[in-house]
């Protein structure tokens, strides 16, 4: 009996859990893709990432791939490089810094992102090579496509501070923050976010030459 | 320059021959085989309101359209130091004086090393070429040796700068003594030792350029350079022009000139716009200005050109 309880409750609670999908957007309205949207329990009590949860930022091309990845405080994150070349891949943020110099294939052990923040991610060969790491202190985070919108699933019924972060947008995502009561159901949010003009290397050439070499 | 006048011939066949043992490393050793291939190309339009890089009153304009590649590989010999081993090719077609018509083709060897991590970790770079320019007009013909280094890096998220030395070394493939079998003008020409090519000569250069990223699709370009060293001009018989002058023979092109090889300072600036069209694909919209002296005489010229540019 105790065994058909406890399957009884476990449904139940998932049932009561609730998704949240948030459509980013810009100041005059058009969705933006690659915007990180994370729901921080108001209680502050966040499981630890799963066992065995990994990330994963490849290497394509001479481009990172996905460009933004989300992940919970400590999870490890590989950089495999599917090229057939070396990269450098490094960050010099304060929120993880590391460096893999000069590697071909996987690198042996993947890195511990153990404190929440951004990483920006580069390759010290090939200069225009962008990505970040978005690290952040809850499980709960979906990350936006072409249409603006990420949904966030299951999340457990209780209060939450739903935030959302792009590497285009003006100020902390703490100033847009906005409080959900995630009950049964879904919910939908929306943020409209003030961008600023960001700057990465172009991989175009301009005349005459240029490059890394 | 005491090379300049020599009768220089460089068999054609052999810029085939050091292209072969280039790129033949690249199947014979894997860690040349996982070397990054790379692939510059570009097309241009320029119009040059001085072609025949002739003083005052004589200038010819003329549009040209060029095409270029360079193809090679690149490896990163060490976590901070690459190494690139290109083939250069190039040509350009000249609309009104077609005896300018060029190809060119030869080997390039770049040595860089960044000085730390990040995008503003200064990168230096060694360079030494070599290549023949293959003019309609054989008398033209030359081979450019080029060799210096170029420090660069991002100062701020939007500007780049870059400086450096080169020395460039030309040598005429065609100075035949045997013009010299004239008489009249030309002996006395022969006489004081300067019938001679003209289209060699040898310069230093000091150069800055800068980049500004105006958006994160568009840059500006801006530069400088000074060169001391010897130019070519062409223009009508001229005292002065042949009392500075080291080397002289009539210009086969402007028919009515003669070709001087003088020594100057030249004064060049550019100022440019890139657009991305594409992730490895720009358009190019520049413009440039030499100032060539020498004495009292000056010589420039303005060059605007247009064209796309691609890089693999």
């Amino acid at each position: 009996m105790l065994w058909l309880a406890a399957i009884l409750f476990s449904t139940a609670d998932a049932a009561r859990a609730g998704d949240i999908t948030a459509l980013v957007v810009d100041a005059k309205g058009q969705p933006l893709k690659n915007a990180v949207v994370y729901a921080i329990p108001v209680s502050g009590k966040v499981a630890p990432p799963e066992k065995g949860k990994t990330a994963l930022v490849d290497q394509i091309r001479k481009e990172f791939i996905p460009m933004v990845v989300a992940a919970q405080t400590g999870t490890a994150v590989y950089f495999p490089n599917n090229d057939n070349i070396h990269h450098h891949v490094y960050s010099l943020s304060p929120a993880k810094t590391f460096e893999l110099p000069l590697y071909l294939g996987a690198p042996p052990n993947p890195v511990v992102f153990d404190k929440p923040g951004i990483a920006a991610l580069g390759c010290n060969i090939h200069d225009w090579m962008l990505a970040y790491v978005v690290v952040v202190d809850t499980p709960h985070f979906a990350i936006t496509g072409q249409d603006g919108k990420g949904a966030i699933r299951d999340v457990p019924p209780g209060a939450y501070t739903l935030l959302a972060w792009h590497y285009m947008m003006k100020g902390e995502p703490e100033s847009r923050a906005i409080g959900v009561q995630v009950a049964s159901g879904d919910q939908e949010k929306r943020f409209a976010l003030d961008l600023k003009p960001v700057f990465p290397i172009r991989r175009a050439p301009s005349l005459p030459g240029g490059g890394y070499r | 320059m005491t090379s300049i006048g020599r009768c220089t011939r460089i068999p054609r066949h052999s810029l085939l021959w050091a292209l072969f043992f280039l790129v033949s490393p690249g199947f014979a050793f894997p860690t040349i085989a996982r070397a990054d291939w790379l692939l510059d190309a570009s097309a241009l339009a320029l119009r040059d309101d001085n072609v025949s890089g002739a003083a005052d009153g004589y200038a010819k304009a003329d549009t040209i359209f060029s095409v270029s590649a360079a193809g090679g590989y690149y490896d990163q010999i060490a976590p901070y130091t690459g190494l690139a081993a290109l083939v250069e090719l190039e040509s350009e077609n000249y609309s009104e004086y077609g005896g300018l018509n060029t190809v060119s083709g030869g080997l390039a060897i770049h040595l860089n090393h960044k000085f730390g991590v990040g995008l503003r970790a200064p990168r230096l770079t060694a360079s030494v070429s070599y290549r023949l320019k293959d003019f309609k007009d054989n008398h033209r013909d030359v081979t450019v040796f080029l060799a210096g280094f170029t420090g660069s890096s991002w100062l701020t998220e939007r500007l780049k700068v870059a400086a450096g030395y080169q020395y460039d070394n030309s040598v005429s493939v065609n100075a035949d003594a045997g013009h010299c079998k004239f008489s009249g003008y030309a002996a006395y020409l022969c006489d004081l030792g300067k019938y001679q090519s003209p289209y060699g000569g040898a310069g230093h250069s000091l150069s800055v350029q800068f980049a500004f990223l105006l958006t994160d699709a568009d840059m500006l370009t801006a530069g400088y350079r000074h060169r001391r060293g010897d130019v070519a001009v062409s223009s009508a018989p001229d005292a002065a022009l042949l009392a500075q002058s080291s080397a002289l023979w009539p210009d086969w092109v402007f028919h009515d000139f003669t070709a001087y090889r003088i020594d100057a300072a030249t004064n060049s600036v550019n100022v440019g716009v890139s657009r991305e069209l594409a992730r490895q694909v720009s358009l190019n919209l520049d413009y440039l200005h030499h100032a060539a002296e020498a004495g009292n005489a000056r010589y420039g010229n303005n060059v605007f050109r247009i064209g796309i540019a691609y890089s693999f």
